[in-house]
């Protein structure tokens, strides 16, 4: 009997995920992004076609007429809008290679600019502009050296200038024994250029109006100055609640705070900002938090924040699973945890 | 309650200036002018509208876009009814208006002087575009709802606006501020250089997409799939009606004000986007429209004042547009900008501050090269001054040490 009344709930299989039991009448779109799949989106309304897929096997609905934005062939590969679609069977989804992770450029590198003992922001003149979103990352190789690949993300919102050429720069950690981050840091490294593929990674911001509190250790602040950089330039965005935490070993392993401060004082919320040094001498001048920064977000989270906020996190391992823990006892959705977590070894 | 009581003020003036009509002589103009210059003047008198605040009950909204299809087919059909002469009174109207007033409409309509129509036609021209023109385009953006899209649709072609829900929606929106929009104005090109260029290209441009998209689906161009051909059907019957009501001269009176809201809808775009460029690659900007939060205008327009947003996610419906007050704003708000560009020379100068404003804190590096050439082709003196030719940075980018 009960078959009778799921009737209309069917299966949707989005390229290799696990399939999904959909709702009754939900579209493809909703349903994939229910389950934590990426998939691509933007209007939510039939009028871009950033959701546009391949209906590979069922049949569905379409709410509205998709022959205005898609091209022949587009229509012809049986490609639909995922937004728009409502499945009227089991159905097996394609997403198309996503152009946004297919851009390559070379830059060179005209800036090491010293922020710590051991940081650095990496400043790289690029000829052709590179899309990303806030707070994503992009490879970087070196032309003519062989050290590996590495990931960073991008540390500014929209591209700099340096003297009239565009450029988007990096953090970096100079990592013991990491082959890639020390050459970025050398003086040979500087004039050279580097290979760069960019854009990758959903850690980006999530548009919405409930408070959120980001987390960053070391070199991990740069995707969440990139966002909040962002954020600032919505109206709606910068009207949110935020706290940042910020940790570091010791006072000299502060950087940016003037560029927080400066976030901070054009921000229309209420804006917490804290840095928390985990190795300061006990003896020195310093008033603030001392302690690992995952120690203090009961203190700083306020209950609107645990209720229905989210959180950005960004660091090594080990900080971003403990926060993820302390998160998570503290009652906050998982579903709105957003992290990157960087391997900081070998870079 | 008045935040959304507001949104109807547009149906409720149309429905006075409606009634108006059919007392003849001067109630022929008058309400429609008072209409047009007290949102002008209240504009400047009113303090500006910065209210984002979210609204809870959204159908009521959809409610006060709908009537406008009743309210610009009501204005209308008392326009036909003036074009009539002699017995002629259509579905016994004259004679249902005389028994309850004791005023005799039929034999003052008789009478009424021909130079009453000149300004008639004039002061019904933006009643006639907030009904049908304004109404119709925020419907006709909603293409997921199949009722809205429908219901704007056939508003507009009430007006024979029949390529405009095809080219703005898929035309315009994809290519503002860029050569292959045809409603961007080029810097330098007066109101009466950009308007019959921007009418024909509309038409079409509609022309190109529809015929592509049967192209596409693999249907001929004469099927009931052609929504320019069923969007005509409904204009050609409402031609028909005002013969019923009137013989050919209401065919002309209908001819008459379908082409001053064609004309007066492309104004709109001239005020909108004069002199905007965009590199085609980079994604639409706020700072792509010319932004007005002047609340008359905003309230009579459906906040399509709100039109950096607008544009930057068309989607959005028009309550919940932001007012983007950090975006490039127009002169003295909408309808006082639009006024001001029937006189070039007066538009010249008013306009010529803004772009040299644009250019410094909006524009992005990527543009310079399209700023320099547009300054260049405008033949304004005063544009040389323009930043892209000083090789300084747009303040707008970050500079770091």
């Amino acid at each position: 009997m009960f078959k009778f009344f799921q009737k209309n709930q069917y299966q949707l299989t989005v390229d290799g995920y696990a399939p999904i039991q959909l709702e009754h009448k939900e579209t493809v779109l909703n349903g994939a992004l229910r389950s934590s799949i990426g998939f691509p989106h933007s209007c939510k309304a039939g009028g871009c076609a950033a959701c546009k897929c391949k209906l590979v096997s069922g049949k569905v609905k379409e709410l509205t007429d998709k022959s205005y934005m898609l091209t022949k062939e587009e229509l012809e590969q049986n490609m639909i809008l995922g937004c728009q679609s409502i499945p009227k069977s089991d159905v097996i989804i394609e997403l198309p290679n996503n152009p946004q992770q297919q851009q390559e450029c070379t830059g060179t590198i005209i800036l090491q600019r010293k922020l710590t003992a051991d940081i650095a922001e990496i400043i790289i003149n690029i000829d052709t502009p590179l899309n990303y979103l806030s707070g994503q990352f992009a490879q970087i190789s070196a032309v003519d050296e062989s050290h590996p690949e590495r990931s960073y993300s991008f540390a500014h919102a929209s591209p700099i200038n340096m003297g009239g050429k565009p450029c988007i720069s990096f953090i970096v950690r100079a990592v013991p024994s990491g082959k890639m981050s020390n050459w970025l840091h050398s003086n040979e490294a500087l004039g050279k250029d580097v290979d760069i593929k960019a854009s990758y990674g959903d850690f980006y911001l999530r548009q919405n109006t409930q408070p959120m509190i980001c987390i960053a250790r070391g070199s991990g602040l740069a995707p969440l100055i990139s966002i909040l950089e962002y954020a600032l330039t919505l109206p709606a965005q910068r009207q949110r609640n935020i706290t940042l935490l910020f940790g570091a070993r010791s006072q000299k392993d502060l950087y940016y705070l003037e560029e927080i401060e400066a976030i901070k004082s054009q921000w229309q919320g209420v804006f917490i900002f804290k840095a928390v040094l985990s190795d300061e001498d006990p003896a020195s001048d310093w008033q603030g938090c001392r302690g690992k920064v995952t120690d203090f977000l009961s203190s700083y989270l306020t209950n609107a924040c645990i209720n229905e906020g989210e959180a950005y996190l960004c660091g090594p391992p080990t900080m971003v699973d403990e926060a993820t823990k302390n998160l998570l006892s503290l009652g906050i959705n998982k579903n709105k945890l957003y992290f990157d977590k960087f391997s900081d070894q070998g870079r | 309650m008045f935040r959304y009581l507001r949104f109807y003020l547009t149906t409720l003036c149309t429905m006075l200036i409606t009634l108006g009509l059919f007392f003849g002589e001067h109630w022929l103009w008058i309400p429609g002018l008072t209409y047009v210059v007290a949102i002008g003047l209240l504009d400047q008198l009113l303090k500006n509208d910065y209210d984002e605040k979210p609204y809870k009950y959204p159908a009521l909204l959809d409610l006060a876009l709908y009537l406008s299809l009743p309210t610009s087919f009501g204005l209308f059909f008392a326009l036909f009814w003036v074009a009539g002469s002699g017995s002629q009174d259509a579905f016994g109207i004259g004679a249902y208006i005389t028994s309850l007033s004791s005023i005799d409409v039929i034999s003052i309509r008789n009478t009424t002087q021909w130079y009453h129509y000149i300004p008639m036609f004039l002061a019904l021209t933006l009643p006639a575009t907030g009904a049908g023109g304004l109404a119709g385009h925020e419907l006709t953006h909603r293409t997921s709802r199949s009722f809205d899209l429908w219901l704007g649709r056939i508003t507009l072609a009430f007006n024979w606006g029949i390529a405009f829900p095809i080219e703005h929606v898929y035309g315009h929106h994809t290519y503002v501020a860029t050569e292959k929009d045809p409603a961007t104005a080029a810097r330098g090109d007066s109101l009466y250089q950009h308007l019959p260029k921007a009418m024909f290209r509309t038409i079409t441009n509609a022309w190109e997409i529809e015929t592509a998209r049967l192209d596409k689906i693999g249907v001929h161009f004469l099927s009931p799939k052609n929504v320019l051909l069923r969007m005509c059907l409904i204009a050609v019957f409402m031609s028909l009606f005002a013969y019923y009501c009137a013989g050919w001269k209401g065919v002309a009176f209908h001819l008459m004000i379908c082409t001053l809201t064609k004309v007066a809808l492309e104004i709109l775009n001239y005020v909108e986007h004069y002199g905007l460029v965009r590199n085609p690659n980079c994604p639409v900007q706020p700072r792509h429209s010319w932004n007005c939060n002047h609340v008359v205008s905003g309230v009579i327009s459906y906040n399509l004042t709100r039109h950096s947003h607008h544009h930057s996610d068309a989607q959005i419906h028009y309550q919940d547009l932001l007012t983007h007050s950090d975006q490039p704003e127009m002169p003295n708000g909408l309808m006082a900008a639009y006024l001001s560009v029937l006189i070039p020379p007066l538009w010249r100068k008013l306009i010529t501050p803004k772009l040299l404003e644009w250019d410094r804190t909006q524009a992005i590096k990527e543009e310079y090269e399209l700023i320099r050439e547009a300054n260049l082709n405008s033949g304004w003196k005063a544009l040389e001054n323009s930043i892209t030719n000083t090789g300084e940075y747009s303040a707008g980018q970050v500079i770091t040490s």
